[in-house]
């Protein structure tokens, strides 16, 4: 329970439209280092439940997306450390200095996410199939294979083809814009 | 460079591909302990690496929530009251629902709900296998593929987030929609806005401010019956309510224009070749096989189908690229209309097809069926057994057949009453301003379901029509007449009308009409700048002989 929640509701109006305009990339920023996306989506939760505790120390100088994304980070540490039990976690030297480096993203995010929107044009209809499939509708590579009577292994492959071409994509859309 | 410098750049180039590839292991949840433990080597060594992989992992984490493959509706609304408490122990979608009230809390439940919306979408990830593992033979009939939507604008509130064809609701406040075409949109709530295309848009209430700031694009915002088009200005509509509708013009002028109530197409078979041979016929953009030419119903023609694989008529006309374009795509509302004298024996798994246009989950058809439903599309769910169907995607529900039972129940006709061997006028029909689906025959409506207020159809798209089957599988058994397409619904009355002109062996319209793909709409008046003006709705929904709209100056 948020003792400022009830007793200032414009706070509460200034914490949303701030989180509003940056919710997309706080998300997408953790789902960079949460694979998993079930569990993307509840340190998401629990980082939007986070800042709005933590909202009355903000300042109204400050960058909301950086304030945010050093909340987002302790979530994502905290689930890393939970998920050290299992042998397929990232040490946690390695998940701080991924989350430091990310830091450096949090000006690109828009124009990163503007630059894939336009390379997704590029993409064959097949491609733009499989990603509406794959990420739009949560689809397994499995259910995806069966659908366009393909092994797993092709659609696997079509991804990776995919998010390569992407990958390059953006990144020289990256480097126009920078000179 | 040095030797040292290209040698460390190669190795650098080899690392990178490395961490590339085991970053796509772990994406496909095939990485091993090693692979983690090579990865994590290679990126707490190399600073360099460790920013490739973020850059890498990005595109795959922005894609997740990228709107770009989606299609469905986004809901958006500003500045509403304060929940006064958050639980802790709520989940994302309890917290979403109890902020629901919130412009953040709705912005995310607009995309929680097109994830669930998608996953939910019926049959998406049914096998339909029988008992010993084979494909049902029901498999063959749908097409169930979500072919690429077409991206229509941007919603600048959101920061570049691309949008398909979507209603908007905006509670209070404004949002603001660029278009492809270079179209600045402002929706004014508390508003309820059909971004239908990125030159047009469908307006179900409130306001809409519209400004051009290219000199030659073209934007039209319709309401019931009415639609505004720009002539290089900025301008403003607002249904005032469901009667009346202000247009003020701040720059430049509008053109106000209503309705043509027409249709797109209409194939009267009345000049189609006869063609029962091997070869098949080609005419006026039609491609016919095995189908043979009978004395019409209406008019001199109409088609004869024997319930042969064979059979079958394809339009080559009103085929897109995507989803929501070609001629035939349409937003706002739709009628399918036919006379059939039908022999269909109601059996099971027996698909008889009047009309169908097959493009993935955004198909169309009318046609008789009897399949139990079995990937759930039925809305509203009823008994099973042999019914009349008619498909269609509306966006945030994805695609759904109303399928009338042949019960005789609730004023619905009898199997045996529709192929009873006489001639049954038959018209399907979608409303989105008043979000009703409906099927009507003999000029009565017999059965309906509705929908949200303000739900825009989600058609067209690469795939050919086909009268009397769908490939080969759905053959027609008997006569079919009169087949007419639009992109609006008919209304009851249109609809007793073109029946009562039918049975007495009269075409639809009493005028000589051709079906046109261009001429939707009819001018009215001018609006110029630094004027307002009210419309009358209430006259603008009759057929076209009867149009006597008159705008009134505003007081």
């Amino acid at each position: 329970m948020n003792d400022h929640a009830s007793s200032d509701p414009e706070l509460y109006e200034e914490f949303l439209q701030l989180f509003t305009r940056d919710q997309l990339r706080i998300f997408a920023w953790i789902r960079a280092l949460v694979h998993d996306p079930t569990a993307s989506s509840d340190v998401f939760q629990e980082t939007s439940l986070e800042m709005w505790r933590s909202f009355a120390s903000f300042r109204p100088d400050a960058d909301f997306l950086r304030w945010a994304l050093g909340i987002a980070r302790h979530q994502v540490l905290k689930y890393w450390r939970k998920a050290r039990r299992d042998r397929h976690a990232f040490s946690d030297e390695l998940i701080q200095e991924l989350t430091a480096e990310s830091f450096s993203f949090a000006e690109e995010l828009a124009p990163r996410q503007a630059a894939l929107d336009d390379c997704i044009r590029k993409l064959s209809d097949r491609q733009r199939d499989l990603i509406h499939r794959f990420y739009g509708d949560n689809q397994s590579a499995t259910a995806i294979a069966e659908a366009w009577q393909r092994s797993v292994h092709a659609v696997y492959k079509s991804l990776k083809v995919m998010r390569r071409f992407l990958f390059e994509c953006v990144e020289a859309k990256m480097m126009e814009q920078s000179q | 460079m040095t030797f040292d410098d290209a040698d460390k750049k190669q190795r650098l180039d080899s690392a990178a591909e490395r961490v590339i590839d085991l970053a796509d292991k772990i994406f496909s949840n095939h990485g091993s302990s090693e692979d983690i433990a090579e990865l994590e080597t290679l990126l707490l060594a190399t600073p360099e690496l460790r920013k490739i992989y973020l850059r890498y992992v990005m595109i795959h984490s922005q894609l997740a929530v990228s709107t770009s493959g989606l299609s469905g509706d986004i809901l958006i609304a500003n500045k509403t009251k304060a929940p006064t408490s958050i639980d802790k122990k709520t989940t994302l979608g309890r917290l979403l629902a109890i902020a629901s009230a919130s412009a953040a809390a709705i912005l995310i439940s607009g995309w929680v709900y097109l994830v669930n919306c998608n996953n939910s979408r019926p049959g998406k990830e049914s096998n339909f296998a029988d008992a010993s593992g084979n494909e049902s033979p029901i498999e063959k009939h749908y097409d169930r593929r979500n072919l690429p939507t077409q991206i229509v604008g941007v919603l600048v509130s959101e920061k570049s987030r691309n949008i398909s064809s979507s209603t908007l609701n905006v509670d209070q406040g404004e949002a603001e929609l660029k278009t492809t075409d270079g179209i600045d949109l402002q929706i004014e709530g508390p508003a309820k806005f059909g971004a239908s295309s990125s030159s047009a848009g469908v307006l179900f209430h409130g306001s809409v401010l519209a400004n051009l700031t290219r000199p030659n694009t073209k934007y039209s915002i319709e309401t019931t019956g009415l639609r505004v088009i720009d002539r290089g200005t900025e301008f403003r509509v607002a249904k005032m309510d469901q009667n009346q509708v202000r247009v003020e013009v701040l720059d430049g002028e509008v053109e106000v224009q209503s309705r043509i109530r027409k249709p797109l197409f209409l194939w009267s078979f009345d000049d189609f070749p006869s063609n029962s041979g091997d070869k098949p016929a080609v005419d006026s953009g039609i491609v016919s096989h095995r189908v043979e030419r009978v004395p019409g119903i209406v008019g001199s023609g109409a088609l004869s189908f024997e319930n042969r694989n064979d059979s079958l008529v394809q339009i080559n006309a009103g085929a897109g690229k995507e989803v929501g374009t070609g001629a035939m795509a349409c937003s706002s509302g739709i009628s399918i209309e036919a006379i059939v004298i039908s022999r269909w024996d109601g059996g099971k798994i027996n698909y008889d097809e009047i009309f169908r246009k097959e493009d993935g989950n955004h198909r169309m058809l009318l046609s008789f069926q009897n399949d139990g439903s079995p990937f759930g599309y039925e809305t509203p769910q009823v008994a099973s057994g042999p019914c009349l169907s008619f498909g269609l995607h509306l966006n945030q529900y994805g695609y759904s057949e109303l399928d009338m039972p042949l019960d005789g129940k609730e004023g619905r006709p009898t199997l045996q009453e529709i192929t009873d061997g006489t001639p049954h006028h038959i018209v399907a029909t979608y409303d989105s301003f008043t979000g009703r689906k409906s099927i009507f025959i003999d000029g009565r409506i017999r059965m309906s379901h509705d929908f949200a207020e303000g739900t825009l159809v989600l058609n067209g798209g690469p795939a050919r029509a086909e009268i009397g089957n769908h490939g080969s599988f759905e053959p027609f058994t008997g006569i079919i007449d009169e087949v007419a397409y639009y992109d609006f619904a008919l209304t009851d009355e249109e609809i007793a009308l073109h029946y009562e002109r039918a049975m007495r062996g009269l075409p639809y319209y009493e005028q000589p009409y051709g079906a046109s793909t261009s001429d939707r709409w009819k001018a009215i008046t001018i609006v110029r700048a630094g004027s307002t003006q009210v419309f009358d709705l209430s006259s603008l929904v009759l057929p076209i002989e009867n149009l006597d709209l008159a705008p009134n100056e505003e007081k």
